[in-house]
């Protein structure tokens, strides 16, 4: 792999504002790879490589002239596609979605355009984002560069798989039940899910869910990540559920450490379910953390094994959007596993969406309680390193209460199992300390993996 | 009372207007069992004694966040 492709987006970003590498040069090195690597690993949906190179010419063009726009200018990104990007088909990863195209971009990809990036691909990814593994859908079983037998994890896993083998310098995802910390932790990337509220969900097409979804960025290490969210955060009127939040720099103070914070480690349920090896690699980077001056201590877990029962009587918010298309549409419309959950989801009583409401306010409470004993939660993103294609659990049974709680999670990898497959550690904080947990986490990153992790395929181009 | 084919037909008819044949419905019909079996654990787990604070169904984290 050349030093251009390897690099991180603060690593490429000056080497291209000082004209040492040319955005053409680098987003022809991604589109290079795409071409190698996507016939095993099915990342992408759609790239247009004709437009990627017009626009890496055209950053080119206006810093050669002295018009560089900041980190992003001429950095190669994909999008997920479940989200607008204007004259491009978003197909939400379902086969007769494949010729819909918006007339206008999402809000997170104007901000992208804005600073000049280029955008390469739209990243395949789990069909309507129904689903934690991004296999069984009509563009193919999106494979995890680490072990091509193995999920990447979703629904985002286009997006994690591309990053982690290069082939995009990051991603956006969208996040409902863990969509983007899932495939983060499969794949050996950063996966951010801001506050509710923070990053504007204005372009992302349905079925969405109004109170869980979110959007945020997927990058090759901590840095990149804060990096990007630094240009999508903020308040959009477009998006009903955007908030106005106070403009962080996201970049400025992951250097700042964790000594004095209070990090609590909720060891019932969270490490329960996890493997030996999920347990000894998270156990160490939280001993790490504690090294560094952190103040760490096990903490009560509020009652997050209600979360079945809370999902299975909100989920057909979702499901809602597509009965019509369930009833009266093609059976091509869905996979199998899907269309039942859109009819099984129309089977919840009223009764049933307010006794969810007022559970998800007893934890949302609970939480409450604990975060003003801890500045932060820490724990394992995933029971176990990604699955086999072949079978494969709950693999967002850990990340979706945050979800409905809508605070900031970000999963961090913290080192390679003895199967060779990366783990994730999940950070998680109080609303708005979205900074706060990108700290944290570039902490645990600087004191295990040391950053990016190649997978041997990514070597191999 | 437990779900039977029949009553499953009568209830996606009515909920959803349409008909489904014997295969789909009887692939349904443990799916839809457990969906209910689920909603009743919800409705099992204890909240306390009712009271103003634990009693509102607001979950509306743009109006939650400002509490």
């Amino acid at each position: 792999m050349s030093d251009v492709a390897r690099a991180t987006i603060h690593q490429l970003a000056p080497a291209i504002e000082r004209r040492e590498v040319s955005p053409v040069e680098a987003t022809r090195e991604v589109l290079d790879r795409i071409g190698a690597l996507d016939p095993q690993l099915h990342a992408f949906i759609t790239v247009w490589r004709e437009q990627a190179l017009a626009h890496a010419k055209r950053a080119e063009d206006e810093i050669s002239m002295g018009q560089y726009r900041g980190r992003l200018h001429g950095i190669p990104l994909g999008i997920k596609d479940n989200i607008a990007v204007a004259g491009w088909p978003t197909t939400c990863g379902s086969a007769p979605m494949t010729d819909q195209a918006t007339d206008y971009d999402a809000a997170v990809v104007e901000r992208f355009r804005a600073a000049g990036a280029v955008i390469v691909g739209k990243c395949n990814m789990h069909e309507w984002a129904m689903g934690g593994t991004s296999c069984g859908g009509p563009f193919g079983d999106v494979h995890n560069p680490w072990d091509v037998s193995r999920i990447p994890g979703g629904s985002s896993g286009g997006s994690a798989a591309a990053v982690n083998a290069s082939m995009i310098s990051g991603s956006v995802g969208t996040d409902g039940w863990g969509s983007i910390r899932v495939p983060a932790a499969y794949c050996g990337v950063v996966g951010v899910k801001p506050t509710y509220g923070l990053v504007s969900r204005f372009g992302e097409l349905p079925p969405t869910s109004s109170t869980t979804d979110h959007l945020g960025p997927i990058a090759k290490d901590v840095r990149d990540a804060a990096l990007m969210l630094n240009l999508l955060a903020g308040y959009d009127p477009r998006d009903p559920t955007s908030l106005h939040s106070t403009p962080a720099d996201y970049v400025r103070q992951i250097e700042a450490g964790v000594e004095g914070l209070r990090i609590g480690v909720p060891r019932e349920f969270f490490f329960d379910q996890a493997s030996e090896e999920v347990e000894t690699a998270v156990s160490s980077a939280i001993d790490a953390l504690a090294k560094l001056g952190a103040e760490v201590r096990d903490v009560p877990t509020p009652p997050v094994h209600y979360m079945p029962l809370l999902t299975s009587a909100t989920a057909n918010e979702s499901a809602g959007a597509l009965l019509p298309f369930a009833v009266r549409g093609p059976r091509s419309f869905f996979d199998q596993h899907i269309w039942d959950r859109v009819i099984t989801g129309q089977f919840v009583r009223v009764a049933d969406a307010l006794k969810a409401a007022r559970v998800r306010n007893m934890l949302r409470r609970e939480f409450a309680s604990l975060m003003d004993e801890v500045d932060l939660l820490a724990m394992p993103t995933t029971p176990t390193t990604a699955p086999p294609i072949a079978g494969h659990g709950d693999t967002t049974v850990l990340t979706v209460a945050f979800n409905y709680l809508g605070m900031p999670a970000v999963s961090v990898p913290c080192g390679v199992a003895n199967d060779g497959l990366p783990v994730g550690v999940m950070m998680v904080g109080r609303h708005w300390e979205d900074a706060v947990v990108l700290r944290a986490a570039y902490t645990v990153e600087q004191a295990t993996t040391g950053g990016y992790l190649t997978p041997p395929l990514a070597e191999s181009i | 009372m437990a779900l039977t084919m029949e009553s499953l037909r009568t209830m996606v008819h009515e909920f959803l207007g349409v008909e489904f044949d014997q295969e789909t419905l009887g692939r349904l019909l443990p799916l839809i069992e457990r969906q209910l079996e689920r909603m009743r654990e919800l409705q099992a787990i204890d909240l306390g004694p009712d009271e103003p604070r634990s009693m509102h169904y607001i979950n509306d984290l743009r109006l939650l966040h400002y509490e």
